[in-house]
């Protein structure tokens, strides 16, 4: 991302952003409630338009050739909650283009919804929508997966299964990584690099060994570089 | 390594099997049928009631009237409920359930993504009334036969294109007291107007699609977009009977009045219907070019925001 610029009136959302990610990485988005994070993911995914600055994936700035190395969910997978599991993966599928039935049923495996890929997805857990949802996301044998809060809601064995399936993911499927979340200990556990945002405003990146200090907790050092802690309260 | 290519029809195949869960799309072909079976049951009424009546034993029908009657009945219901439903579902319920976010973080044009929405709501509402013509066809060999005396129909409403009557047929019959007859047309002649009609019909559809999918892209809610196009459509109906009503008062003639309901939406539709009828191509200007104006003037300022709007 280069000099990505979002404003929704005069209120500047995303100002100037830049950002690398590497290939191979599970880099981890992470910002306070209302820093950008979600309408900077807008913009990669090309559901808003940005007001300045481009983003390259894998080499492509142009933004419908560009999302055939993308895959993603913002703000939760949705679905057709009348339809079946795979007739969801199906339609899907349909717009991502030379997607195979039996690529969809590795998917469905892959992600333990093989046995129930004929109920109505209105029957399904959140659990079990937010994995349907990362096969949604697979269907096109993306490089890149963006993934906006995607434990969000989930009980612990759920984010367990999640982030087994994320690192599961990297190496079946080649995958670089980009996600956000609020649970800063799975981030932590999970991600090669890291970026933290506010206001709209990159306020650092790099690994974690270049990110914390002695000691330090990767929420001890976002709230540091947020300033969320002062003289060692929560502000 | 290129990519590979999105194909048109898998588009359809996918919007299909949305309209085909909800279950909307069987409704709107049962409409299409179920107008097969009223158009010629009620032609088969009015005759019985007739005969009851003491009109005479001559049998003035055949099945192609009911074919005919099936198509009048079925054309404005289904594009005025049955096609606005459809475009409700496929633009603003993506909207509304969040779907449209998954579709456009896929490499796929959203130009291809809004024509592919277009053609399944517009086709469906096309197989319905093919559905309610070919089924009124069949269910009317069965009540009305295969042949009538249809040379009687030369006054009738709806189906009397379907006659050739002499121009003074009317002097004729006042002064004689009976029925204007006409030499019908063939049979082979009558399902080529019928197919034409067909063709008219299917014109006749596409605004009330250009509409809903403009409205959908301005309210992004299935209620509203319902709502919104009825609105559209009752203001432009009130629209058309005001001025047509001014325009043919023989008191107080309004040609502008006149002129201007029949540039109205409903107008040039009828008028396009009414063209259809009497056989008179001659008359599909304007009311041809008025309704296909209609659909790509909607349709374009639809497909635009759809381009261009961002999805939150």
């Amino acid at each position: 991302m280069r000099g990505l610029t979002r404003a929704y009136g005069s209120h500047v959302v995303v100002r100037d952003l830049e950002l690398d990610v590497d290939p191979g990485d599970i880099y981890g988005f992470l910002g306070p409630n209302g820093a950008g994070k979600t309408t900077t993911m807008r913009m990669v995914l090309g559901l808003i338009h940005s007001d300045a600055g481009s983003v390259s994936i894998f080499g492509e700035a142009d933004p419908v050739a560009a999302r055939r190395h993308l895959g993603g969910i913002v703000e939760g997978p949705r679905f057709y909650p009348y339809l079946t599991g795979v007739a969801n993966l199906r339609v899907f599928a349909a717009y991502s283009g030379g997607v195979t039935e039996e690529r969809i049923q590795s998917l469905l495996e892959m992600v333990r919804l093989g046995e129930r890929q004929t109920d109505p997805v209105k029957t399904y857990s959140l659990g079990m929508r937010q994995r349907l949802g990362v096969a949604q996301a697979l269907l096109g044998a993306p490089k890149l997966l963006l993934l906006d809060e995607p434990m969000n809601g989930l009980d612990p064995a759920g984010v367990r299964e999640l982030r087994d399936l994320i690192l599961r993911l990297k190496e079946e499927e080649q995958l670089t990584v980009f996600i956000s979340s609020h649970i800063l200990k799975e981030i932590e556990g999970l991600c090669t690099r890291v970026g933290i945002i506010q206001d709209g405003r990159k306020v650092a990146e790099g690994s974690a060994d270049e990110l914390l200090e002695d000691g330090e907790s990767l929420e001890d050092c976002f709230l540091r570089l947020t300033g969320g802690v002062h003289g060692g309260q929560i502000r | 390594m290129s990519a590979p290519p999105i194909p048109f029809v898998g588009l359809c195949k996918a919007e299909w099997t949305k309209i085909r869960g909800r279950g909307l799309a069987w409704a709107v072909l049962l409409f299409g049928l179920m107008h097969g079976l009223v158009g010629p049951g009620m032609i088969w009424g009015v005759l019985a009631v007739g005969h009851e009546l003491g009109a005479g034993e001559t049998d003035p029908v055949d099945f192609l009237v009911g074919a005919d009657t099936a198509l009048y009945l079925a054309v404005f219901p289904v594009n005025g409920f049955a096609l606005l439903l459809l475009a409700c579902i496929l633009w603003a319920e993506d909207y509304s359930l969040g779907t449209m976010a998954m579709i456009f973080v896929r490499p796929v044009a959203r130009w291809k993504v809004f024509a592919a929405k277009a053609a399944v709501a517009w086709g469906v509402g096309v197989v319905s009334l093919l559905l309610a013509t070919v089924l009124g066809a069949l269910f009317g060999i069965l009540l009305l036969g295969f042949s009538g005396d249809i040379g009687m129909l030369g006054s009738a409403p709806v189906v009397g294109w379907m006659v050739d009557v002499p121009e003074d047929a009317f002097a004729t019959a006042a002064a004689s007291n009976s029925l204007p007859l006409g030499d019908p047309m063939g049979l082979l002649g009558r399902m080529g107007w019928i197919a034409a009609r067909l063709g008219t019909c299917a014109l006749i559809l596409a605004p009330a699609v250009a509409v809903a999918a403009l409205v959908a892209q301005v309210t992004r809610s299935p209620v509203l977009t319902l709502f919104g196009s009825l609105v559209v459509f009752v203001v432009d109906g009130f629209a058309w009977a005001i001025g047509s009503a001014w325009g043919a008062s023989s008191l107080d003639y309004n040609e502008l009045a006149g002129t201007l309901a029949e540039w109205t939406i409903l107008g040039s539709r009828r008028g396009l219907f009414r063209a259809n009828m009497d056989g008179a191509i001659g008359d599909l200007w304007p009311s041809g070019v008025l309704t296909l104006a209609y659909t790509v003037a909607f349709g374009a300022l639809a497909l635009w925001m759809f381009n261009r709007r961002d999805v939150t």
